[in-house]
């Protein structure tokens, strides 16, 4: 009986534990209203304008890379790796990226881990052949692509490096019917549009260039694409008759 | 005797050959949306590149819709807890103990990406495809409910293993979750542990379709309680969904996340406008409040998915380790407040959307 009497002060138990819960929820919602205000303000602050939409975990590395700057692309792509390695679309993505951002010994780090984990995965093929294709090895890039297509026709990665590479030896033919058939399995690939754009510019296509820098531009309108797409407006706008 | 129950005799003679189910909107909508049937649709357009244009603007307008849908539908759940009658009294830890839990374990997540980060990744990859079958369950019963036909306990147990087919499947499969989370590599890529994990993989897609055939030929036939052909629907879609479509393909993976998040807005409109509507104070006409509530859940969506991310960039951190850790943390407390607010039976709301009355 005497364990049931309880000083004057003592708060009951279920009191205490409402009184915890209510100071919790004001706690996360006061930390929840400043992280988006700070959100908001790092946008506003840095971008002058609302955040857009966008999920896609390496957009900021890739908008980084195409305005050229490589640091803060190679940032992103690291912190990419530290919350994601086990993915490895995700982990060959950023692996290539590296490289691209001129981290070499961080891109090959990655390739060899993805290897590692995924020995013979015809991805890793393709990504060390994106690699290659990044540090100008267009052969060694081409051999490693052809590797990743003969265990899987299916790779549009694998097309779409090869064509790259058949671009930069100047073979137009191959290059544009490695774009038609990533085309054909994938037809939102932007980057393929753009350099399919690029083989009809080259081969004396303007209009149908025009065509494919305007689905590029939808899809992913970088500031090199816009400007392939202004270049190509103008040429096909001179060779009318 | 419930009314189903007294008129029995003449619906036995009457009722057709195929149980559809009784619509909440109307048999168009309900099949399309709440059943999924749009999805199909949209996914084998997408599948069988017939009509590259229509991939072109989905990727075009990818993540606008995905706000419109799947964003909203994860704020949904928040915004449904908190307006719940009772909800903060009912619910002590759910309303006000697991938000600061989460923004802790956000931070700490960040903080310890290796340690916790990516665990807490794998641990959303691996929940999520039960979620998803979760719903198609809940989707299901809750259209047999309606129909007015009563499944007993080991009649759901069935059906419940058949919508639960497809997240065996994608736990045994899913990179970067499930099995390849929980086993270390060395164990899987051992021969014989591959050929089990193979073997078991395409028995769980087999059981994926198989299941819920069955089982619906199986109450067809055997003069027990009919599963009414949207929830077949429904439990297809997901396996679909799950089984069909390679899990983790960005665009295809998008996609499915919009049509679930709309099945799921549907739903929770539902509920939510059937509850204001019964208030003896409403003045308001139905489609007032299913717009209030959908405006809520986009603006929210909006703050969560698109704006909160850029907090942590403003504290140094990476975007894409603050979206993905943003994007876990979120996925987790939406399956932990989900699993609470949809408590099939016990939930008074859910016993309001159930009832065939409209």
């Amino acid at each position: 009986m005497g364990r049931d009497l309880l000083p004057m002060s003592t708060v009951p138990p279920a009191l205490r534990a409402e009184s915890l819960y209510r100071l919790a929820f004001r706690l996360g919602l006061l930390i929840a209203v400043g992280c988006l205000v700070a959100g908001l303000v790092q946008v506003a602050v840095s971008e002058r304008r609302l955040p857009g939409l966008e999920m896609d975990p390496l957009v900021r590395a890739r908008d980084a890379l195409a305005r050229g700057e490589k640091a803060a692309a190679a940032r992103e792509y690291r912190g990419m790796v530290a919350v994601n390695s086990r993915d490895l679309d995700l982990l060959l993505q950023s692996a290539e990226g590296l490289v691209k951002a001129g981290d070499v010994a961080g891109g090959a780090e990655l390739i060899g881990r993805a290897w590692a984990q995924h020995p013979g995965d015809p991805r890793v093929h393709t990504a060390l052949g994106w690699a290659l294709y990044w540090t100008k090895k267009y052969d060694e890039a081409a051999s490693h692509f052809d590797t990743a297509l003969r265990a899987d026709p299916r790779d549009f990665r694998a097309h779409a490096g090869l064509a790259e590479v058949r671009l930069e030896q100047q073979r137009y033919p191959e290059a544009e019917a490695a774009l038609v058939r990533v085309m054909a399995l994938d037809p939102t690939n932007g980057s393929a549009h753009n350099s399919l754009g690029v083989a009809y510019a080259l081969t004396g296509r303007p209009q149908k260039a025009v065509e494919e820098f305007a689905i590029a531009a939808r899809l992913s309108p970088t500031p090199d694409i816009l400007a392939n797409l202004e270049r190509a407006r103008a040429e096909a706008a001179r060779s009318r008759p | 005797m419930t009314a189903v129950g007294a008129t029995a005799p003449v619906t036995a003679l009457r009722r057709p050959a195929v149980d559809p189910g009784q619509p909440f909107v109307g048999f168009t909508f309900d099949y399309l949306v709440i059943g999924g049937g749009f999805s199909l649709f949209v996914l084998a357009l997408l599948h069988s590149a017939a009509m590259p244009s229509v991939s072109v603007f989905l990727k075009e307008h990818l993540w606008t819709f995905v706000l419109l849908s799947n964003s909203a539908h994860f704020a949904g759940s928040t915004v449904r807890l908190y307006t719940r009658p009772g909800s903060f009294r009912d619910l002590p830890f759910l309303t006000m103990g697991l938000p600061l839990v989460s923004l802790i374990v956000l931070g700490l997540g960040l903080v310890f990406p290796g340690a916790l980060g990516q665990n807490l990744l794998s641990l959303y990859l691996t929940w999520s495809p039960y979620h998803y079958s979760a719903q198609a369950y809940g989707i299901a019963v809750l259209y047999c409910y309606r129909s007015g036909t009563p499944w007993d306990e080991g009649e759901k147990r069935w059906l419940r293993l058949a919508c639960f087919a497809p997240f065996l499947y994608s736990f045994l499969t899913i990179p970067g979750g499930g099995l390849a989370w929980l086993m270390p590599a060395a164990v899987l890529a051992d021969p014989a542990a591959a050929a089990v994990r193979g073997f078991a993989a395409s028995a769980a897609q087999v059981a994926s379709f198989a299941g819920p055939l069955a089982l619906f030929v199986r109450h067809q036939a055997g003069g027990r309680a009919r599963l009414p052909l949207i929830s077949l629907l429904a439990v297809l879609t997901n396996a679909v969904w799950l089984v069909m479509l390679s899990y983790q393909v960005a665009m295809v993976l998008a996609v499915i996340a919009i049509f679930h998040g709309l099945q799921y807005l549907a739903i929770l409109n539902i509920v939510h406008v059937k509850e204001r509507m019964k208030r003896p104070d409403n003045r308001a006409p139905a489609w007032r409040h299913a717009a209030g509530f959908y405006a809520l859940c986009l603006g929210l969506g909006y703050l969560l998915f698109q704006v909160w991310p850029h907090a942590f960039v403003l504290a140094g951190f990476s975007y894409a380790e603050s979206l993905l850790m943003v994007v876990s943390v979120i996925n987790i407390h939406h399956f932990i407040v989900d699993a609470f607010i949809w408590r099939l039976r016990r939930d008074p709301s859910y016993a309001a959307a159930a009832s065939a009355a409209q």
